[in-house]
């Protein structure tokens, strides 16, 4: 079977159905990525737009790696940037912090579920970079090496980024509580 | 075993999937993207739809010259009437609305049997386990999709085949005569429209700007055809002006967001599988150039594109009239030349006081 990267140098060479053959591997975790975000509707809105986006500048994608997972992660993440960006702002889901790179949502979402409520609460308090590294191998099941990819960074900075989320995730003081309840209770079995 | 801060944020990882046809959409858009990057000119194998884009080079499509000051006639339906009798067309060009209800006739369920050939015939393969679960009108068209699809179609080659199925609108009571399926050949701003059986059989053609008519020279006002035919050059300033086939690259220029398109799902026509869209909001989009009919607004717009987003089919009614028009061999060059012998006049040629066609 073709690899991602032989796929792409075919469609840019002038093969579409090539490039299609790439979205139709990665569609189901780009679209759960997306999901993950900004919620299944937005989700399925964006789409789209990231295949477009990629198609557009699949010129530029580095054949070396043969998977292109983490590039079209990357995409997406652009994608999420610019429509954020773009939200209303008396749109509730709009009102969220801007970070360096962009604007981000994690603190406007769902409060309805406690622990939920308590851990992305801590999400939200990370800077972008290192929650998306956290993200993309906690949720994404990336490597780290891959996460840098997708964020175009080095893996030593992916590597301290991931170190740095986790420390300030267990000095959350609501992380904290839950750690302690979630491991006293397996500790009283 | 220790709960840590990556197992509890893993417990957040479950997200709502999407529904299938959302993927579906999503490649739809990819490939109105692909029309307009033009990828197909780079490819060797010989589809219609690179032949299309070859031929026109990047996405560029004939940009046909100003038809300002047209009637508003219904195109190839006021071509058609023309075809019935001199009568009809003498009603069409005297000012009145739309004749198309004097060709409107019967059923809506005819099928044209002609096989496709048309551009926009590679699928991507990957669809079919998707296709099982569409949820019919479950998706409305963003406007940034509609602005591909309507990008998309610039590749499209103005020329090709179709057949016309006046339909009665929802829920009309069937007319009782046949339906008069016409069939078109189009090429630019040239075409011919070839009237059923039931019709008389006639044909009617615009050949660079001029109208040329098959008229029963016995009884042109009647158009009762049981005479030979015989073809007349309506020399008359303006004969042609209003009566059109329109471009399938720009049936859905007039659709905006308003006018609510939802995915309905996928169909079968023709042999070929294509995308059906439906306008919540119909009476929203003008009534495409050519197509025009009587009866007011509309009141059901559905359109099919292929793969490419290319239209091939598209479905309008008013509250009076209804028409359906199935494209073929679209980007096929196509011939519509002036007829042999017809017969130069202002007026429809008659032997009823000369005995011979005049």
């Amino acid at each position: 079977m073709a690899s991602d990267a032989e796929l792409i140098g075919w469609s840019v060479a002038g093969d579409r159905d090539a490039f299609v053959e790439v979205i139709c591997r990665h569609e189901a975790a780009v679209g759960a990525y997306l999901a993950r975000r900004v919620g299944r509707e937005s989700a399925e809105d964006l789409l789209g737009e990231v295949w477009t986006v990629a198609f557009g500048s699949r010129g530029t994608y580095d054949r070396s790696y043969p998977d292109a997972r983490p590039w079209l992660f990357g995409v997406a993440l652009n994608t999420l940037r610019r429509y954020w960006r773009s939200r209303p702002a008396a749109d509730p889901q709009a009102e969220i912090a801007d970070l360096a790179a962009g604007m981000d949502p994690w603190p406007g979402v769902d409060e309805r579920i406690d622990t939920e409520a308590v851990l992305r609460r801590a999400l939200g308090e990370l800077r972008l970079d290192q929650r998306e590294v956290l993200t993309l191998i906690v949720w994404e099941d990336l490597s780290i090496a891959d996460a840098a990819r997708t964020l175009g960074m080095p893996a030593g900075t992916a590597r301290r980024c991931l170190h740095e989320a986790r420390l300030a995730l267990r000095n959350t003081p609501g992380m904290v509580a839950l750690l302690t309840e979630f491991n006293g209770v397996k500790e009283t079995k | 075993m220790i709960v840590d801060e990556m197992e509890l944020v893993g417990r957040l990882k479950d997200a709502e999937p999407l529904r299938p046809e959302a993927f579906e959409e999503a490649r739809v858009v990819l490939r109105a993207a692909m029309a307009v990057d033009g990828a197909d000119a780079q490819e060797s194998a010989p589809s219609g739809a690179r032949r299309l884009v070859a031929r026109n080079g990047h996405g560029g499509h004939r940009v046909r010259p100003g038809m300002g000051g047209r009637r508003a006639l219904a195109g190839v339906a006021a071509a058609a009437v023309v075809v019935g009798g001199a009568g009809a067309y003498l009603a069409s060009t005297s000012g009145s609305s739309s004749s198309h209800s004097q060709v409107v006739a019967g059923s809506s369920t005819a099928t044209p049997a002609t096989q496709t050939s048309t551009p926009g015939t590679q699928q991507a393969g990957h669809q079919p386990s998707v296709r099982q679960t569409i949820a019919p009108g479950s998706i409305i068209l963003t406007a940034s999709r509609i602005r591909l699809i309507k990008a998309s179609t610039a590749a499209v080659s103005d020329s090709g085949t179709a057949t016309e199925i006046p339909t009665n609108p929802p829920g009309a009571t069937k007319l009782s005569r046949p339906a008069n399926i016409m069939q078109v050949t189009f090429s630019g701003q040239n075409f011919q429209v070839q009237q059923s059986a039931a019709e008389g059989g006639g044909e009617s053609r615009v050949v660079d700007g001029q109208l040329y008519v098959q008229v029963n020279p016995d009884n042109p006002v009647t158009g009762n055809v049981t005479a030979p035919l015989v073809w007349w050059h309506d020399t008359a300033a303006g004969a042609a002006d209003g009566i059109v086939f329109p471009d399938p690259s720009t049936l859905v220029a007039g659709i905006g967001a308003a006018a609510g398109l939802r995915y309905v799902g996928h169909e079968t026509v023709d042999g070929q599988e294509l995308t059906h869209y439906h306008a919540t909001t119909p009476a929203a989009i003008p009534p495409p150039n050519g197509l025009k009919i009587g009866g007011g607004p509309l009141t059901t717009f559905n359109i099919w594109v292929d793969s490419n987003n290319i239209t091939q089919k598209v479905s309008l009614a008013t509250a009076a009239q209804g028409l359906t028009v199935i494209f073929h061999h679209l980007g096929q060059p196509q011939t519509i030349a002036v007829p042999a012998g017809a017969i130069n006049s202002t007026n429809p040629p008659s032997t009823s006081s000369t005995g011979s066609p005049t």
